[in-house]
């Protein structure tokens, strides 16, 4: 027991220094609500200055300690004026932020490195570290004391400092809306700036009282950053004294677990298996920032030029045919690291979904490749078919955190992940051969050698042929229906989910691949050598890896080999080698540096940039033809007495309860919805309206009894009640903002199928409107804007999209929440003659949710009023205008002046005649 | 692309006082008064040539359809955005600053986005950077009930009501409203526009208010513009409103 109590006290000096860390990190995160992957950094330069200024110049500690927290400071301002601030201006996305603070992190290591190198020092501690008998035999040294003591006074400071401080009172209303504060004159900026040199400080100070317990070393940085994290995470990103206190107990507990635990890694691994119950389980997420999840990075429309493919393989050929070995060596890693970055392109770029974990899924593809082939002979290509499988399940394990968590979430848990394997995996000798590596020998293809050793040019021209499969692999989901619904559950998961799009099957499907193509990467760029050492399959590189996707273009498939020649030993260096000889050192810094320049003047990537200029040629030449969708060029030939009729059902709602906590936001709410009926549902604000959809759609839960035509959906999921006949419309429309108004349509009109996942790997399917979905193209009026960007749409037309876009799933109950709010009174009559067609022509039940009272009076054969949850009246619009409970709480007694513009024509047959 | 016509039926605002005393050196100083703005996002200019002008205690409306960029021009003369090019003056003296300086010099802005905290209680909300809460609670009554609660658990109505009372209790001299009623009841908009419109009347204050309920935002301005969508920037389509009856 004393044993056990002796090693946590041990692991007092490296808790504090999750403590300190997890406290700079929840500052910067509350100041400015980013995550600072840059923050271990930017904390060991100050450290790394105070060392050079005491023990090299034979400063003071003090001096040396101020210049060296004023170094760090300094760092963290500038990270937050040069890189950040310009990005949220530019509303770029999380992922752009976060690779942002990944580029910083490249940057100021490389920068450290080159200035003090690589290898770990040993500092003398300035706290007395005299033994203390605590009781018994159990005695520890008196640092660790003052450490933990340190710890827990700062986590109070910075408590008191934001808890009653005008400071931290106007910290908190920036970290809630920037707009907001600046409207009671506080300044987000200056807000921003104090938090970033607050938390870098905090870092560095952490860093400079830690170093003589561990050792002054540059790389272990990145699991600082991520164990600080875990620590900061349990505190919810906002308490110093339980992140503190889980700081320290992430120290004693990788002390504990690496004593008593004899498996290699489980203790390195501790923080992040942390993370990850902390983000899967416990079901919590960050909190994200008013300026976060603006701005997608661009996607490319998937389509290959098969004049260009064979252009410029048949040039990678002739170079690897003509050049000497070590030109080969660098197009043959380019193209191993373009074949990894494609399965980013899949997950990150299409999905949406921000995996750090791509390089550490190709490290483990070519472990059981290498593995295989070592320990039982097999040929070359089987272990490469068997790498490559085996990928897959474990592509399926990351992906089950992305089921829960999103956003950064993601990106830690995968991070996490990677690490774990690199700590537990590749780090331990047992599994991989140790230091010999594994000796794979000389690859063979059916008896032929493709050694890289021997015959470099064959493995270089096999790893382009495989890059090519994967090219059209890749490209051919991004043109299907997979690649379709990807791309809806990047840019909103809400409206894929009302759809009818399995969001769970989408993510898996998109890790699934990604893994299978990172693995095939790993592996040719592991069996280039006869011995395979993993220790090179670092999370560091994960990290590069998604930052170099990110210069080349994450949503483009001539991005993946752009960001390609960036790789280490790549193209890339090969030319500056070859120019400028031995640029090794700095390859790190330049690297970190293009991530930071592309971030900041082209977030879109280098590809992006490539494919407007090529698109915007090709558009000079054939004056804008090909940017036109014409509707009878994507609709199938349509029979004139076609019937749009709608399957009828109703849809009866009994007892419907929705509960917030002890709220019920809908209390026992009964009516029908009968085919045919426009039914209004009005009432105050906060009355329940749109809880009340969302409980009928299966986006909240309740109880209470759905049933639609004869099927009970009370407990069925969002995706199954659209395919009972269900579609909604939102009141914040939530579109796929950044494709087409076409692809939109497309999503909605695609059947739901889940063996579109597989044939489209093969053969996609560009898909043909059927006739439902024509006549409500034609009923919206968007024939003429289907190849334009639902960002190009003026307001209006978006509000018609996102209607059109829920009935050309041809529902028979249609859900529309304020589909109204914020038209002009010219454009909501128009709106409210196609809601009443919608009843009349084509027979769907509809349930509309609406302020505007001319609209609902207009509209509406049936109205029912909500308020506080509870039904206080159904009936005519008449009645329910008449009524005086519905007058006292919602209307007022002045409406009636405002009802005289009702457009009365609305529901006569006349009408109805003329539009068609 | 869109113009602004300005359509105003002078209504006798501050100016009748001069009028009656010759000795006045100067007429009624314009509060906020822009020339030739041309406003936007990024480079793409979404209106141009607004010249619009508030003096104190009138409220005027600014119209027009969606797309128009009503919300860009006000989200301009606020400091969120940077004019592409023209000049926002308030009391004749061109501005540049950011909006949290402008807010710090007299100019108070309510959004449809409700800018509100809500994680801090009501109290909080009305007291952050030096709003008087008594002065808030005397415009609205009702929030007195709510002080103690998180504003995330006001409901819209309320929510809009704590940030046009922490904005009117500042005592600004100019406010400047977005889509106030966005998204609200009937009867809560009535409140909202019946504060501003007292505010104006009692206070003195200059508000420029932009509304999708023409009606409503008519009934209590002195004064309207009007944004007239202006698709082809060669075309010479805009309309001309006129004000209508009240």
């Amino acid at each position: 027991m004393n044993e056990v109590i002796r090693f946590a006290l041990l692991g007092l000096g490296v808790g504090a220094l999750y403590a300190f860390a997890s406290q700079g990190l929840i500052v910067i995160y509350r100041g400015t609500g980013v995550l600072n992957f840059s923050l271990g950094a930017t904390a060991i330069a100050g450290v790394f200055m105070q060392y050079e200024l005491q023990y090299e110049h034979g400063h003071n500690f003090w001096v040396a300690s101020f210049f060296g927290v004023m170094l760090s400071a300094l760092l963290g301002v500038l990270t937050h004026w040069v890189v950040l601030r310009p990005l949220q201006r530019k509303r770029a996305s999380t992922l752009v932020q976060l690779l942002a603070t990944l580029g910083v992190l490249i940057t100021v290591q490389a920068g450290v490195v080159i200035r003090y190198g690589s290898k770990p020092r040993q500092v003398p501690s300035q706290l007395p570290t005299s033994r203390v008998t605590l009781y018994g035999n159990v005695s520890i040294t008196a640092d660790r004391l003052i450490l933990l003591a340190i710890g827990f006074a700062s986590a109070f400071l910075l408590w008191l400092l934001y808890r009653s401080t005008q400071f931290g009172i106007q910290t908190e209303a920036v970290s809630e809306s920037e707009r907001s504060a600046a409207a009671v004159g506080v300044s987000p900026n200056k807000i921003a700036v104090l938090n970033w040199a607050l938390g870098s400080s905090v870092a560095c100070i952490a860093g400079i009282l830690t170093v003589p317990v561990m050792t002054l070393q540059v790389t272990a940085m990145t699991s600082l950053v991520l164990a600080a994290l875990a620590a900061a995470l349990v505190g919810d990103f906002k308490s110093f004294p339980v992140a503190t206190a889980a700081g320290y107990g992430l120290g004693m507990g990788q002390t504990l677990v690496g004593r008593f635990w004899h498996q290699q890694g489980v203790g390195q691994s501790l923080p992040f298996l942390l993370i990850i119950v902390m983000l899967v389980f416990r079901g919590r997420s960050l909190p994200m920032r008013d300026h976060f999840l603006r701005k997608l990075p661009a996607l490319g429309n998937g389509r290959m030029s098969w004049d260009w493919t064979f252009f410029l393989s048949g040039a990678v050929v002739l170079l690897i045919l003509t050049k000497e070995t070590k030109w080969i060596d660098a197009i043959t890693v380019t193209l191993c690291a373009s074949i990894v970055l494609l399965s980013i392109v899949v997950v990150t770029g299409y999905a949406g979904q921000l995996s750090l974990a791509q390089y550490a899924m190709a490290g483990f593809g070519a472990w059981v490749a290498g593995r295989l082939v070592a320990v039982y002979h097999i040929p070359f290509l089987l272990g490469l078919v068997a790498g490559v499988a085996a990928a897959v399940p474990l592509g399926v394990i990351f992906a089950l955190p992305a089921v829960r968590t999103r956003g950064i979430n993601l990106a830690i848990v995968t991070l996490g992940l990677g690490s774990a394997i690199e700590l537990m995996l590749f780090n331990n000798g047992k599994y991989t051969g140790g230091i010999r590596g594994t000796p794979v020998g000389n690859p063979s293809l059916f008896g032929y050698d493709i050694s890289s050793i021997r015959h470099p040019e064959r493995y270089g021209i096999f790893v382009l042929a495989m890059a090519l499969l994967s090219v059209v692999v890749v490209s051919n989901v991004r043109r299907g229906r997979s690649g379709r619904r990807l791309i809806a559950v990047r840019t909103n998961e809400r409206a894929a989910a009302a759809l009818g799009i399995n969001i769970v099957a989408a993510k898996l499907f998109a890790f699934a691949l990604a893994s299978a193509i990172a693995a095939l990467g790993g592996i040719l760029l592991a069996f280039r050598l006869t011995s395979i050492s993993y220790q090179s399959f670092t999370n560091f590189s994960s990290i590069t890896y998604a930052g170099m996707s990110l210069v080349g273009g994450v949503g483009h498939l001539l991005g993946a080999f752009v960001g390609g020649m960036m790789a280490s030993a790549g193209f890339n260096q090969q030319v500056l080698e070859s120019t400028w000889g031995d640029v090794d050192a700095y390859l790190q810094l330049i690297t970190g540096i293009a991530i930071l320049l592309v971030v900041l003047y082209n977030p879109d990537g280098v590809a992006a940039e490539w494919a407007r200029t090529f698109r915007y040629m090709k558009r000079t030449k054939k004056f804008g033809e090909s940017y036109f969708i014409k509707l009878s060029d994507v609709s199938e030939t349509i029979d004139e007495n076609h019937d749009q009729r709608v399957e009828p059902k109703t849809l009866i709602v009994n007892d419907l309860t929705v509960r917030y906590g002890s709220v019920a936001a809908v209390d026992q709410v009964g009516f029908t919805l009968v085919p045919g009926r426009v039914t209004g549902l009005i009432g105050p604000n906060g009355a329940g309206k749109t809880s009340l959809i969302d409980a009928l759609t299966g986006f909240t839960r309740s109880r209470g009894t759905v049933t639609i035509g004869d099927v009970d959906i009370s407990k069925t999921g969002a995706a199954a009640r659209v395919k009972a006949g269900m579609a909604r419309s939102f009141q914040s429309l939530e579109l796929f903002e950044d494709t087409t108004v076409f692809e939109n349509l497309s999503v909605a009109a695609d059947p739901k199928n889940l063996s579109a996942y597989l044939r489209d790997l093969v053969w996609p399917v560009i898909p043909k409107f059927g006739p439902e979905v024509v006549r409500a193209i034609v009923e919206f009026e968007l024939d003429e804007d289907l190849h334009r960007e639902v960002s190009d749409l003026s307001y209006g037309k978006r509000r018609l999209l996102a209607i059109a876009r829920a009935v050309a799933m041809h529902p028979s109950v249609l859900l529309l929440d304020e589909p109204a709010a914020g038209l002009s009174s010219v454009e909501s009559v128009e709106l409210a003659r196609v809601v009443r067609r919608l009843a009349d022509e084509w027979g769907m039940a509809i349930l509309v949710v609406e302020h505007d009272m001319n609209f609902v009076m207009g509209v509406c054969d049936q109205v029912v009023v909500l308020d506080f949850g509870k039904k206080i009246a159904e009936g005519t619009p008449e009645q329910v205008r008449n009524d005086p409970k519905v007058i006292s709480a919602y209307l007022g007694d002045k409406t009636d002046d405002e009802l005289d513009i009702v457009d009365s024509d609305i529901r006569t047959p006349t009408a109805v005649a003329a539009g068609r | 692309m869109s113009m602004v016509s300005s359509v105003s039926s002078d209504r006798t605002g501050g100016s009748a006082d001069n009028s009656t005393n010759p000795f006045a050196i100067t007429h009624t100083p314009h509060l906020l008064e822009t020339r030739m703005l041309k406003a936007g996002y990024l480079g793409r200019e979404v209106v141009s040539g607004v010249n619009l002008t508030v003096r104190p205690g009138e409220v005027v409306a600014l119209l027009g359809p969606n797309g128009a960029g009503k919300t860009t021009t006000l989200l301009t003369l606020a400091g969120q955005l940077a004019p592409v090019d023209g000049i926002v003056m308030f009391s004749n003296v061109p501005t540049f600053t950011p909006l949290y300086q402008r807010v710090r010099q007299g100019v108070g802005l309510v959004t449809e986005e409700r800018l509100i905290f809500t994680k801090m209680s009501t109290r909080d909300n009305l007291r952050i950077g030096g709003g008087d809460v008594d002065r808030a609670l005397a415009l609205f009554p009702e929030l007195e009930a709510r002080l103690s609660v998180r504003a995330g658990m006001l409901s819209g109505g309320e929510q809009q009501m704590v940030a046009l009372a922490r904005a009117l209790s500042r005592e600004p001299r100019i406010l400047l409203a977005d889509e106030l009623s966005l998204g609200l009841a009937p009867m809560i908009v009535d409140r909202l526009l019946g504060a501003v419109r007292k505010a104006a009347d009692e206070l003195g204050v200059g508000a420029l208010i932009v509304e999708q309920h023409a009606r409503k935002a008519l009934k209590c301005s002195d004064r309207m513009y009007l944004h007239v969508a202006r698709p082809d920037p060669d075309g010479d389509d805009f309309g001309r409103g006129t004000h209508p009856t009240r």
